[in-house]
């Protein structure tokens, strides 16, 4: 059977992309002092636990595989791997830094962790990467279907304002999660070490979460849309334009990461301690 | 039946609301507030209404 360039470009990415999961994985769960990976009780549901972690990995797979057969169908199989592993590495990438530099105190403020999660991606769970893809293929296919007559970047931040409007309601639940847990004492499925006096919060949750939200979704669409339309992917080759969107992904992110950056010296002097509707009180 | 791949985007969509609600169900029995309910209505309408208007559109070009 010979296979074709899309199927071979599928198999290599996912070869490339295993090893770092079952690396990342073997090291969070079997030597968390290697990342110093700090211990909080995450929110559980039935028991063992394991069988909790694998339910929830295997219901997200599932969903994204869904999603994945939906790109293969509408978009091919070479486009629909870029924008998987792109999604992926863009927000892990982004996810991973943030968390790292609050972890090493190379941040000006305290970040964030997760709790749990049975596959990881560097100190990512892999629910929440395939959920940054899944969230970010929808939401664009929501925003062409209702605006066909816009261009890619009009879509990318019409999805981009989609996601942030579901996050507004998915972050102040999930961290809150752990006090519907099986265990005592547990946190919720993400915990925010920065301290509320330190930040501007909407319904209690650091607002520069939701902007970045809002930029990841949105700059990667940006990218994607950019670099990876049939013109340009005739004009360069496919080898060619998969090097190019993955090389600017660092790019991206360092724009990201500015954007925030600059977001948290402009508004945190004026609005530290600022709660906008704390969850408590609506 | 046959499923439509134009609306996997939107049933994973909803099926991804709906998993969240159930958390905050869970979250709201849990610490007796049901502000989190409230939330789930009120900050996500503009993507519960774009997929409302998605899923008219998609409807409205099969017909």
């Amino acid at each position: 059977m010979k296979l074709e360039y899309d199927d071979k470009f599928l198999i290599i990415v996912t070869l490339i992309f295993i090893p770092v999961v079952l690396i990342s994985t073997i090291l969070h769960h079997l030597f968390p002092e290697v990342l110093q990976v700090p211990k909080v009780l995450g929110p559980y549901f039935i028991e063992p636990m394991w069988l909790d972690l694998v339910i929830m990995d295997v219901i997200t797979v599932i969903l994204a595989i869904i999603v994945i057969y939906h790109g293969f169908k509408t978009q091919g199989k070479y486009k629909t791997t870029c924008f998987l592993y792109g999604a992926i590495i863009f927000a892990g990438l982004e996810e991973v830094h943030w968390i790292l530099l609050g972890r090493y105190n190379l941040s000006p403020f305290e970040t964030y962790i997760f709790t749990r999660g049975g596959l990881w991606f560097l100190e990512i769970p892999i629910y929440t990467c395939l959920g940054w893809f899944m969230l970010a293929w929808c939401c664009n296919y929501v925003s062409e279907v209702i605006l066909p007559n816009k261009n890619y970047i009009f879509h990318a931040f019409v999805a981009g304002i989609l996601a942030v409007s579901l996050d507004l309601w998915i972050d102040p639940v999930m961290v809150n999660l752990g006090s519907a847990s099986i265990y005592p004492n547990s946190a919720g499925l993400w915990v925010w070490l920065s301290d509320p006096k330190d930040t501007f919060s909407v319904f209690s949750i650091p607002f520069f979460n939701f902007l970045g939200w809002f930029l990841v979704i949105t700059l990667f669409l940006i990218l994607y849309g950019h670099v990876l339309n049939d013109n340009k992917i005739e004009i360069h080759g496919k080898t060619k334009s998969a090097l190019i969107f993955f090389g600017l992904i660092p790019v991206f992110i360092g724009i990201t990461t500015g954007i925030l950056y600059l977001a948290s010296l402009c508004i945190t002097p004026y609005l530290a301690g600022v709660d906008l509707i704390p969850i408590i009180l609506l | 039946m046959k499923l439509n791949n134009k609306y996997i985007p939107i049933i994973v969509l909803i099926l991804f609301y709906l998993n969240v609600l159930r958390s905050a169900v869970d979250v709201a029995i849990a610490e007796n507030n049901i502000s989190y309910i409230i939330l789930g209505i009120t900050a996500p309408l503009p993507f519960l209404i774009a997929i409302v208007i998605a899923l008219i559109k998609l409807i409205k070009k099969e017909n």
